[in-house]
């Protein structure tokens, strides 16, 4: 019993990962909320929807959902932060315009879904499960841990390995200093949020699947998860994410098998409270985090 | 004539208690604090009012009361842990509080009817205490926005390092704003309570945290002034963008991302700003043009 | 009218130790100077004093008064004010309004006063803004009175982070780099000043690199190098200590 809850809880847990890992790198990388992540993560779920429906493979489906939704995640970026950018309280100003782009992402979905719950046509995915001692895995749980595997390990190579995700890193720390290194900007900006946008698109169109159930305001619970996983785990710590993701998954499925959900998530949030108290650079980060003025 | 005040009386209403919000936002942004936990005592007011006039028959006058202290209590209390926190985290520590509140009240739906609401709360507000109410709301924003008070949340807001070097306590004085926000959200929630007929919580959720915060991005954060005028332009939108119906949605999310590019600091103190700057800079000319002091010819 | 005294005043950040064993007395009525090549400590020592920095060792002393570990709005209200190396002033705010934050710590009416209106805090306000209009008639800044402090020129500025500090009525004043970037007419004006404010009874540390206008105004000189004290004494006696000569020149003989 207490074996599948941590299964589940590990699939879960895994698209949440997903979903933060997009946002962590932008908050950690630019400091800044994007709330309008929930909106890309909505968006990916669209796309494969609708790929779907015309007729299209699944495989393809995904991956036109992961460019689409990092297209949409780019065209944020340019309409709701390039904007924004030289203009004093940042972190504010950032918050407010993605909670903007958010709502206007929020609005195409609902008039593409006539405010209506969009659901797969009934043989996009195979049903099939699985036994593994105590444990029964479903066709669908395989494939999101294949993915979400296979993703991480693209994303920590291309982080750590690849000169572009040392300039990633680089304009991170100081992007005027990296700018006058050869890094341009611009580039920088376009790969950090098509990267955040496509991880965040997979989340959705694989969360799409499992719940069978596509809506515009799909994003939202998503977003308020992420806000746990992303302190817990560390701003902008790309391990954080996953390890705080997969613990969130775990502890929530464990927690609603044995708790109503409402206590759950008073826990949930308790603990965040918690640890922005104790630690708010979480698990793996290492950021100076403000204190205001004291003696230090 | 009748019938057209008939018709937007509700909008007037919701009007006025949104100021009320508005102003509740507004105290802890003043003041430099990223605290965006109004919408959870606003709910714990809403609640508590709506219990204890209900079930428990309390007289709302003094229910009301109760949830400006309860508020007051919050206000203080929530302080405390988040003194140590600046920015973002502040912000992303006052959602958890809303959250938690939020959770709470669905959790313990013996008393507050879970997710299906708290009903029937007799309708003890009519428009002329919402108007009442902010009335006196505006006295007290005026009045605390010329003192000390007001000045060293301005300070702080700005530079807080300065305003220490001052002599601003800044725990002190953050303490207050959140004491002050605690207060006013609470005691609106409360009146909400008695106007809506039923409550519940996701009324008091992201949506309302987005919609305070919207009021003071649009008005402005620094004047008395500005609250009202961002609650009025989002009160009238959506009347005025009817034609647009569905895509109302998309219009205040294109107006937010326009404001905060074009004007960071809201309609109304943008325009304050931009006179201040008009009138310094018509002062600098006569000065130049009228030389400096013709005493003697 | 009191002294400050820093005894024994160290600074440690993890393993570097930025500001060591640093004794230095500002008298009132004097202008006292501290100098040194970039990256002394000198700011640092202004921060610790001002209550932005924890002290490693060492206690500083406001007269009888203990102010090592006082929070930084407690050594304003002890009457020690600044101004800083980089000009902060409130950007929103007009140069009359920057002007009467500095006061803050001369109101008088109590919170709950303030909080409901009641009238002594009503007449509080307006009393206040006349005291920071006097205050820039004295510094000849009038005509900015409402202009947003951040759109004035480089000088105009300086002074009215000066008019702020001094509209604390402090007894010691903490002069981080006052004059740079000026040129030496307009830095001949700050000086009057400043011995104005000394004559007043007040106590100044003037942090500058300007030797010329150090060696002017100041009484007594300490010269901070590498965070350590390497010199002390008359401008005359210090100018013409080896240590000192080294320290600017660079390169230890």
């Amino acid at each position: 019993m207490i074996a599948q809850q941590l299964v589940n809880g590990l699939v879960t847990g895994s698209v949440y990962s997903l979903f933060a890992l997009g946002f962590t790198l932008i908050f950690g990388t630019f400091k800044i909320l994007n709330l309008a992540h929930a909106g890309v993560f909505m968006s990916g779920a669209f796309i494969g929807y609708f790929a779907v429906l015309n007729g299209l493979p699944l495989w393809l489906a995904l991956v036109l959902a992961m460019i689409g939704a990092g297209l949409v995640s780019y065209i944020v970026e340019l309409t709701a932060f390039a904007t924004i950018r030289g203009s004093g309280q940042i972190e504010f100003t950032a918050l407010i315009s993605s909670i903007g782009a958010n709502l206007c992402l929020m609005s195409v979905a609902q008039r593409l879904s006539n405010t209506k719950v969009l659901r797969f046509p009934f043989e996009t995915f195979p049903v099939a499960f699985y036994e593994l001692g105590p444990v029964r895995f479903s066709f669908l749980q395989i494939i999101i841990l294949l993915v979400v595997v296979v993703l991480l390990a693209v994303m920590m190579l291309y982080l750590y390995k690849t000169t572009f995700g040392r300039q990633i890193r680089a304009v991170s720390g100081n992007e005027r200093v990296a700018s006058l290194l050869g890094v341009n900007p611009a580039l920088v900006y376009f790969q950090t949020f098509f990267i955040s946008g496509a991880l965040a698109g997979v989340a959705g169109i694989l969360i799409g699947l499992s719940f069978n159930s596509i809506h515009f305001y799909m994003g939202e619970p998503y977003l308020l998860k992420a806000f746990v996983v992303v302190v817990l785990g560390g701003l902008g710590s790309v391990h954080g994410a996953v390890v705080a993701g997969m613990l969130l998954g775990i502890f929530q499925n464990l927690a609603v098998a044995y708790l109503p959900s409402a206590l759950t998530d008073t826990i949930i949030y308790g603990l965040l409270f918690v640890v922005l108290l104790v630690k708010p650079s979480g698990l793996f980060g290492s950021e100076g985090v403000q204190v205001g003025v004291a003696r230090r | 004539m009748m019938n057209l005040i008939y018709t937007y009386q509700p909008l007037f209403d919701y009007f006025l208690l949104a100021v009320g919000f508005a102003y509740s936002q507004q105290m802890v942004l003043r003041a430099g604090v990223f605290s965006i936990g109004s919408a959870g005592f606003a709910c714990i007011g809403a609640y508590a009012v709506g219990i204890l006039v209900k079930n428990q028959g309390v007289h709302p006058l003094l229910a009301l009361l109760l949830a400006v202290v309860i508020g007051c209590v919050g206000g203080f209390l929530l302080s405390i842990p988040l003194a140590r926190l600046r920015g973002v985290f502040q912000a992303i520590a006052t959602l958890a509080f809303v959250q938690i509140v939020v959770s709470l009240c669905l959790y313990f739906d013996d008393l507050t009817g879970g997710p299906q609401g708290f009903n029937n709360i007799p309708k003890l507000v009519q428009t002329w205490h919402l108007l009442l109410a902010v009335a006196v709301t505006i006295y007290f924003m005026y009045v605390i926005s010329r003192s000390s008070i007001g000045r060293a949340f301005d300070a702080l807001r700005q530079d807080e390092t300065v305003g220490a070097t001052l002599g601003i306590s800044i725990r002190k004085y953050h303490m207050i704003a959140f004491v002050l926000s605690g207060a006013l959200a609470g005691f609106f929630g409360g009146m909400q309570s008695l106007y809506t007929y039923s409550i519940e919580p996701e009324m008091f959720g992201f949506a309302f945290l987005v919609a305070a915060l919207t009021y003071i991005i649009l008005g402005g954060r620094g004047t008395v002034t500005g609250p009202i005028i961002g609650a009025a332009i989002m009160s009238v939108l959506p009347e005025l963008a009817r034609p647009l119906a569905d895509n109302r949605q998309f219009f205040q999310g294109a107006l937010m991302m326009v404001m905060v590019a074009f004007m960071p600091h809201g309609v109304f103190d943008g325009l304050v700003l931009y006179l201040r700057k008009r009138r310094a800079a018509a002062r600098d000319k006569t000065f130049k043009e009228g030389g400096h002091g013709s005493t003697g010819s | 009218m009191a002294a400050l005294v820093l005894n024994n005043v160290s600074k440690r950040f993890g393993g570097l130790l930025a500001v060591s064993d640093v004794n230095l007395e500002v008298p009132p009525g004097r202008i006292t100077g501290l100098i040194g090549p970039n990256g002394a400590g000198k700011t640092t020592v202004v921060n610790m004093i001002t209550g932005l920095l924890k002290l490693t060792t060492g206690n500083i002393l406001l007269g009888d008064r203990d102010i090592t570990t006082a929070e930084a709005h407690e050594v304003a209200y002890a009457g020690v004010s600044r101004t800083f190396q980089n000009i902060r002033l409130l950007p929103e705010a007009t140069v009359l309004e920057n002007v009467v934050i500095g006061f803050h710590v001369h109101v008088k009416s109590s919170l709950f006063a303030q909080l409901l209106g009641l009238p002594s805090s009503l007449r509080e306000s307006p009393k206040l803004f006349e005291r920071g209009w006097q205050l820039l008639e004295r510094f000849g800044m009038t005509r900015f009175a409402d202009h947003p402090a951040g759109s004035l020129a480089y000088g105009h500025q300086r002074r009215v982070e000066m008019m702020r500090a001094v509209a604390t009525d402090p007894q010691i004043l903490l002069l981080d780099e006052p004059v740079a970037g000026m040129n030496d007419v307009e830095a001949a004006e700050l000086g009057t000043v400043f011995n104005e404010l000394a004559a007043s009874g007040i106590g100044l540390l003037l942090i500058e690199h300007n030797i010329r206008f150090v060696n002017q105004l100041c009484q007594k000189v300490y010269v901070l190098d590498s965070g350590a004290m390497i010199a002390q004494g008359t401008p005359q006696e210090v100018m013409h200590n080896p240590a000192v000569i080294a320290a600017y020149l660079g390169g230890k003989k």
